[in-house]
């Protein structure tokens, strides 16, 4: 292999150099025809030598310094693209709604309450309501404050049953969130025992309330 | 005076470097004579025959000066038809096994000439043969010659294509009609001091091929006596019978009459005019890849050389193209990367603002899922009254119920209850009875599950003596379904 190269780079250099029918060509002419060969190979060294040292630095430069402004852009993108407007819109008007359903201070408790009072009244039962401590809920955004109820059912009441029904649904629709929670009805002989009745009523928790 | 030679050489070279057209030069060199034909397109344009004896490679060169003078060569090409003592014809007969084998047998002959003789350049021309083996007529030029001769053309920068052994003209004057075929013919040609004679078979197929040391002109006996051999030989070696005899040239009818004598009176001489500027018209139309061309390899080098050269220019050009159109993309890139930069650059505090505007929408989003589940969409049902009412239903005339109770288990996020009352019967009967009021519990929408252990039925008696008229009972169990 040793000796091989220095006749396969001489043949290179004949093939390159070869001036045709002149074989004694002196140096300047062997120059002259190898200039064609030599002259665009040193234009494709220079070319390649700026291409991949400058112009591909300075493009990946542009670009290191551009990833993080694009992933910026794109995480813009993503938050923009991850809610509709109309879902943002949807879910307000829920939250608006499902605020409703809060009872958010003692005095519309008292009012609730009062309200409910009537209703039983309304349906021959007298209803005593007593509201208790609200509970601890660490993790919710609402607190349970419970609410013990009484129902007793005047003698001249001629539905009891019927009555007693009607006023369990008007919890459900009494626009507030009313949790019943337990309810245990006892007939002694063809009397009604008084009915008890366990409530639950949703509230905002303080911070929540500050925030609403 | 090689100094001289080589420097007025150069000095010719230099002053044709720029004057050059696609004439070809044709030379005949045979054994003395010296004939020179510059053909175009290969029709024959000028010719031109020394005067003097050319025997030496000195007076060779003096008569190519004169010659390419004479004719106003302007071309590069020449070629060369050679007879000359230093070019040896050789017949071989070489295995008939296959064109490897003939060769490879062939390289072997040669090596063994080169070893007493140095190296040549060596070609094979075939020959009818009439046994199995294949004949052959080995061409075989010193190569020392053949560069004396190559290199005072190439420095005059004249490139020689071809050179061809006398044979090869000779068979091309059989087979282009000048002489009749149809049956064997011995020619003969003049080759300077020599003659050149070729035995041929009736479809112009070669057999033989000799060089005589003796002239029709000078010493026509002496070759009547040959030629008669060769008529001979042809006979004994290749059963031909050859009744005629071709002689291309000029000849008397003194020389027919001797020459008839010596072939025999049943031999036909025939006289065809034929000279060497005819043989180098005949040679000037062959290919130089012509098989008997001695620099057939020197030739097909050259152009290797020359597509090399070409290739690697064009590849270079391409590659200048390719890498000029891929940096002039490559500077669009950047452009557009510089531009790209610069506009997020311009946003990108907007940007800061709004990811950070965005985040906080969805904090808040999610706060208000979480706050909807839990108000609205985690409220407890109303269980205990649609039981109650569910209970009261199904209840039948004979069961009185005294307790009902419902409450939900915050641990397990179900349901509880619990029903006592009584019925009016004996035990059969409130078995029976509560047993079709759990089955219609469990298939209804709640699909109550009653704790087994729970369920109580005692009798109830009013006065000691009495059979009991009805019973109490106590079930408990849980609900499934809201």
């Amino acid at each position: 292999m040793k000796t091989k190269t220095p006749s396969r780079g001489q043949a290179f250099w004949q093939v390159l150099t070869e001036v045709p029918g002149w074989p004694d060509a002196p140096v300047s002419a062997r120059v002259r025809r190898a200039l064609p060969v030599v002259l665009p190979l040193i234009a494709l060294f220079v070319l390649a030598v700026w291409r991949w040292n400058s112009l591909e630095a300075q493009l990946q430069a542009y670009r290191a310094e551009t990833r993080p402004l694009l992933a910026l852009e794109n995480e813009v993108f993503r938050l923009e693209n991850s809610v509709s407007p109309e879902a943002v819109a949807e879910l307000n008007e829920r939250a608006v709604v499902a605020s409703r359903l809060l009872v958010k201070t003692p005095e519309e408790i008292t009012a609730l309450m009062t309200g409910l009072k009537n209703e039983a009244e309304a349906r021959g039962f007298d209803a005593t309501w007593t509201v208790g401590e609200s509970e601890e809920n660490e993790d919710g955004v609402v607190t349970f404050t419970p609410v013990r109820g009484k129902l007793t059912a005047k003698p001249n009441i001629a539905d009891p049953f019927n009555g007693l029904l009607a006023m369990l649904d008007r919890l459900q629709a009494a626009g507030k969130r009313i949790d019943l929670m337990r309810l245990s009805v006892r007939v002694d002989e063809q009397k009604w025992r008084p009915v008890e009745v366990n409530l639950r009523l949703a509230q905002p928790k303080e911070h929540e309330k500050a925030s609403q | 005076m090689s100094e001289t030679r080589t420097s007025s050489s150069s000095a010719h070279a230099r002053s044709r470097f720029r004057r050059r057209s696609n004439d070809t030069l044709g030379i005949a060199w045979l054994h003395g004579e010296f004939h020179a034909a510059v053909f175009r397109r290969q029709s024959l344009v000028r010719a031109w025959t020394c005067s003097e004896t050319v025997d030496t490679l000195p007076a060779f060169e003096a008569a190519f000066d004169a010659a390419t003078a004479a004719v106003d060569f302007s071309g590069v090409e020449v070629f060369l038809i050679l007879a000359h003592e230093q070019f040896v014809h050789q017949p071989e007969q070489a295995p008939p096994f296959s064109e490897a084998a003939a060769r490879s047998y062939l390289r072997g002959r040669v090596e063994r000439f080169e070893k007493e003789h140095g190296p040549v350049l060596w070609v094979s021309q075939r020959m009818a043969s009439v046994r199995q083996d294949a004949a052959y007529l080995l061409h075989m030029l010193p190569a020392a010659f053949y560069d004396g001769i190559n290199s005072l053309l190439l420095a005059r920068r004249f490139d020689l294509t071809r050179v061809l052994p006398a044979s090869v003209p000779l068979q091309l004057v059989l087979e282009s009609g000048g002489v009749a075929k149809g049956q064997p013919v011995l020619l003969a040609a003049a080759t300077g001091s020599t003659t050149a004679v070729l035995a041929a078979k009736a479809d112009a197929e070669a057999l033989f091929s000799r060089t005589l040391q003796a002239g029709w002109d000078r010493d026509p006996a002496r070759l009547g006596v040959e030629l008669n051999r060769s008529l001979l030989y042809a006979k004994q070696q290749f059963g031909v019978a050859m009744n005629r005899v071709c002689l291309l040239g000029a000849a008397d009818a003194a020389t027919r009459a001797e020459l008839q004598a010596r072939c025999g009176e049943d031999r036909t001489i025939d006289v065809v005019a034929s000279s060497p500027t005819d043989w180098l018209h005949a040679v000037a139309r062959l290919s130089a890849r012509h098989p008997v061309n001695l620099v057939a390899g020197y030739l097909g080098r050259k152009r290797r050389n020359q597509l090399i050269r070409r290739s690697l220019i064009a590849a270079c050009w391409l590659g200048i193209a390719v890498l000029g159109l891929d940096a002039w993309a490559t500077t669009l890139r950047t452009q557009e990367a510089r531009m790209r930069l610069e506009e997020l650059g311009a946003n990108q505090a907007a940007m800061y603002q709004r990811r950070a505007e965005l985040i906080a929408r969805n904090q808040t989003m999610d706060t208000q899922r979480r706050f909807i589940a839990q108000v609205d969409e985690e409220r407890v049902p109303s269980v205990p009254g649609k039981l109650l009412a569910y209970v009261a239903s199904v209840i039948p005339q004979t069961v009185a119920l005294t307790e009902f109770q419902c409450r939900h288990d915050p641990a397990t996020a179900r349901w509880r209850f619990r029903l006592e009352g009584r019925v009016d019967g004996d035990e059969e009967t409130a078995h029976d009875l509560l047993t079709s009021l759990q089955r219609q519990l469990t298939r209804s929408v709640f699909q109550a599950r009653f704790d087994d252990t729970a369920r109580v039925i005692v009798p109830v008696s009013i006065a000691a003596d009495a059979l009991p008229d009805s019973q109490r009972f106590a079930v408990e169990g849980g609900l499934f379904e809201n």
